[in-house]
């Protein structure tokens, strides 16, 4: 007591508060972190009859989901089932509350398992996952990119889900398309369940074209020639030579392997023999066709926007992004940047369309497609609860909830329908003008490493950095490398 | 009681030679090991040795590589030619007695309290070329401001000056290498009629010799290992010119999850670091000074 003998109350209470801040603002500073733990717990657990969930229409959020009533069923304890993706609601808005509003209603219904979402950043999944599973404590269902599965299918970072298939009943494997079903394959083995499918189409800005004095058809030139040229009148370039606004440049916004599927390059990678060979005639196409705008706008001027403005993802989730503001005329977009498109810039006046053939190339293709999957990682605690998750999700109910909200095609043909198309034209475009004609380039260890050699060298082929035959031998040679490397891993 | 006091030593010291085997002897071995390996990290058992292959790609093979060497040289001279000047004149300015003295001295070392990312993530906006401080500053004196990160040409220099900005504490370094220059050698020269230069060329400079060593030293290991501010600023772009070797080391370990190649590059990176070490210790007998 002796000790307390010289403090006055009022020192205790200020003592107590400047605490209790300190403490506040610790916990603060560790949520700014680069972890954040989402856990929906908002449903009051009361049984009853049936599970309601009411969507309503509204003019810009294509989708609001809220439960009314939620209904538990679940009497004992449930396992709790760790899932990992980047859907942060304060981040993606409409598509992160949409994804957390699916997690509400799985957790109301499944009497076995329990969802914990934890946010990761998009970028670190995949090093996280990785290390998670190294030290025996991976999550127990991830979002995985088709893109990575191979990576992480030769690692052994993830398991086969054909177990769970055979088992789940519900489980319709003639409903998904064939293209994004092929990706979720490795070696043979189905390492993953598909969500979506993304695929690029051309957009054109209306109301840039009409800033800038060009006249865009209703009905979009059918060759890329076409599109090419109405694209060049839209940019605005500084006397010196710094490019305002951008028309038309393949480089930009675009993954390189949507290129190289519309100049016909599937037959770069040969799945049967594991063989890779970019030293092809459609390969050196593609790269004459980069280095000749790298020629007309300057290569170091459209490296230098894409810096300057692709910092972000180009500001996706900004109203201040330059697709929003009137600084691209034309580009191939992911199929996702329309719903956001929408939100951020709601009177832009746009047309799309498939990204239509080179008079000059052969053996074209309207896109690539990357799948956007779920995994299952090697070891995961609870990967019943994981299969149940992403069997769940991928449930036509849920898809399309997901689907419509996110912009991106769905998978399952029994979501091909005149209400779905009409509720997402993008969507509903993507189904029936891209899907039927895309590169499904499989899922193969070295990916990534084909991808970020194409990037790169392409870009040191538009500074002059290589000659198009060197940067070909160059890719072949890393590539098959990698491929080599990975299969004696393996 | 010697022997009883030596346990007692041994018992104290325990934590750490535990943590140092476990934590980084054994890594340190086990990396060596990998990188003639084919090593995945999630398979140990799968690992299989395959010779000098890894080392047979990153040099003979990996473009990437040469370039991010290349770059990271770039980088690592530029930062410690640059850094270490305008560490030397910061401190020198902030030895002078002036008044709030110990309030510049502590907004010079503030840079090194804020976190690298949130660090880099302030600079992506001060080097915006449209909205950045930097080149609307630059633009109201005329000069019509890079495109700092996005230009090929200047993303290093960018880099280098971020990094700089950060040296707050090579600054408190050579701040008490200054200050234990014996003030009698100022008064003698400033007798023997010597202006400010030749104080600084033929006084200050030689006695802060050992000082400008270790930072020289610090300096070059921290810049050869660089990686956060590449990874949040540009990612190693555009075209790779901020590609430096730790960040491509990272892609290749925890992207390209090939970790017997990525310990491979890790110890070539250490054998370069020792290597520059040993260059500049070397060349340190004809231009450092030791009083005694």
């Amino acid at each position: 007591m002796s000790f307390f003998r010289g403090i006055s109350r009022r020192k205790v209470i200020r003592g107590s508060v400047v605490g209790t801040f300190g403490v506040m603002g610790a916990a603060a500073i560790a949520g700014c972190g680069e972890t954040q733990t989402v856990e929906v717990e908002k449903i009051k657990e009361v049984p009853v009859d049936r599970i309601v969930t009411v969507e309503k229409e509204v003019p810009v959020e294509v989708e609001v989901v809220k439960i009314v009533e939620a209904a538990p069923v679940p009497q004992g304890p449930r396992q709790e089932v760790e899932l990992w993706s980047g859907f942060d609601p304060a981040t993606h808005g409409q598509v992160g509350l949409v994804y957390d509003a699916i997690i509400e209603i799985f957790n109301a219904g499944n009497p076995d398992f329990k969802v914990k979402h934890v946010v990761q950043p998009w970028g670190q999944i995949i090093p996280k996952v990785l290390t998670s599973v190294a030290a025996g404590n991976p999550p127990d269902v991830f979002r995985n990119w088709y893109a990575t599965l191979g990576v992480t299918a030769a690692a052994g970072v993830v398991q086969t889900v054909e177990p769970f298939i055979k088992r789940d009943t519900a489980w319709d494997d003639g409903d998904f398309l064939e293209g994004p079903m092929s990706q979720t394959y490795f070696k043979g083995q189905r390492m993953a369940v598909p969500l979506s499918g993304i695929v690029t189409l051309m957009y054109v800005n209306k109301d840039m074209a009409g800033e800038m004095g060009v006249s865009i058809p209703d009905d979009l030139p059918q060759n890329l020639e076409a599109m090419e040229e109405i694209g060049s009148e839209m940019y605005d370039i500084a006397d010196d030579g710094t490019i305002n606004k951008i028309g038309f440049a393949p480089s930009m916004f675009t993954s390189g392997m949507t290129w190289a599927a519309v100049w016909g390059n599937e037959g770069v990678y040969d799945e049967a023999t594991d063989t890779f060979n970019a030293n092809t005639a459609e390969m050196k196409q593609l790269l004459e066709w980069h280095s000749g705008y790298g020629d007309r706008y300057g290569a170091e001027e459209l490296i230098a926007w894409k810096g300057t403005y692709g910092s972000g993802g180009f500001g996706r989730f900004t109203s201040d992004g330059p697709l929003y503001t009137n600084m691209v005329g034309m580009a191939g977009l992911s199929s996702w940047w329309f719903s956001d498109i929408d939100k951020q810039a709601p009177d832009q006046n746009y047309v799309f369309d498939k990204v239509v053939a080179p008079s000059a190339g052969s053996g074209y293709r309207t896109s690539d497609l990357n799948t956007n999957i779920y995994s299952i990682p090697t070891g995961a605690n609870s990967a019943e609860g994981g299969w149940a998750w992403a069997s769940f999700l991928t449930s036509p109910e849920q898809m399309r909830r997901k689907t419509i909200a996110d912009a991106v095609p769905a998978i399952r043909k029994s979501l091909d329908t005149p209400s779905y198309h009409e509720a997402s034209p993008v969507n509903g475009a993507c189904m029936s003008k891209v899907f039927p004609n895309t590169w499904h380039l499989p899922s193969f260890g070295s990916y990534n490493t084909f991808r970020t050699n194409l990037t790169t060298l392409t870009e040191s082929v538009m500074l002059g950095q290589k000659t198009i035959d060197e940067a070909l031998i160059e890719m072949t040679d890393a590539v098959q490398h990698d491929i080599d490397a990975k299969s004696e891993s393996g | 009681m010697k022997r009883r006091e030596t346990l007692w030593a041994m018992l104290f010291l325990s934590p750490w030679i535990i943590g140092f085997l476990g934590f980084t002897l054994f890594p340190l071995v086990a990396s060596f090991w990998f990188s003639f390996t084919n090593y995945n990290i999630v398979n140990p058992a799968g690992a299989k040795f395959i010779g000098l292959d890894n080392w047979d790609f990153l040099f003979n093979k990996d473009n990437v590589f040469r370039q991010a060497l290349g770059n990271t040289l770039y980088y690592a001279l530029g930062l410690v030619i640059i850094g270490t000047s305008t560490d030397i004149f910061l401190a020198m300015l902030l030895n002078t007695k002036i008044r709030g003295r110990a309030t510049y001295r502590l907004i010079y070392f503030i840079p090194v309290l804020i976190p690298a990312v949130a660090g880099a993530l302030i600079w992506v906006w001060i080097l915006n070329p449209q909205r950045g401080i930097l080149n609307f500053g630059l633009d109201m004196i005329g000069v019509n401001g890079p495109n700092w990160l996005g230009s090929i040409h200047w993303v290093k220099p960018a880099l280098i000056m971020m990094a700089v900005w950060g040296s707050g504490r090579a600054i408190i370094i050579f701040l008490a290498g200054l200050q234990e220059i014996p003030n009698h050698l100022y008064e003698a020269a400033r007798i023997d009629g010597a202006g400010p230069i030749p104080v600084f060329r033929h006084v200050t400079l030689p006695l802060l010799t050992p000082v400008i060593l270790f930072n020289v030293i610090v300096g070059l290991i921290f810049s050869f290992q660089a990686f956060t501010e590449p990874y949040v600023m540009t990612q190693g772009g555009p075209a790779n010119a901020s590609m430096l070797y730790g960040l491509h080391l990272y892609y290749q370990a925890f992207e390209n999850l090939r970790m017997g190649y990525a310990s491979a590059m890790a110890w070539l990176l250490f054998a370069i670091i020792l290597l520059s070490t040993l260059i500049v210790f070397r060349g340190s007998r004809r231009w450092v000074y030791y009083e005694n």
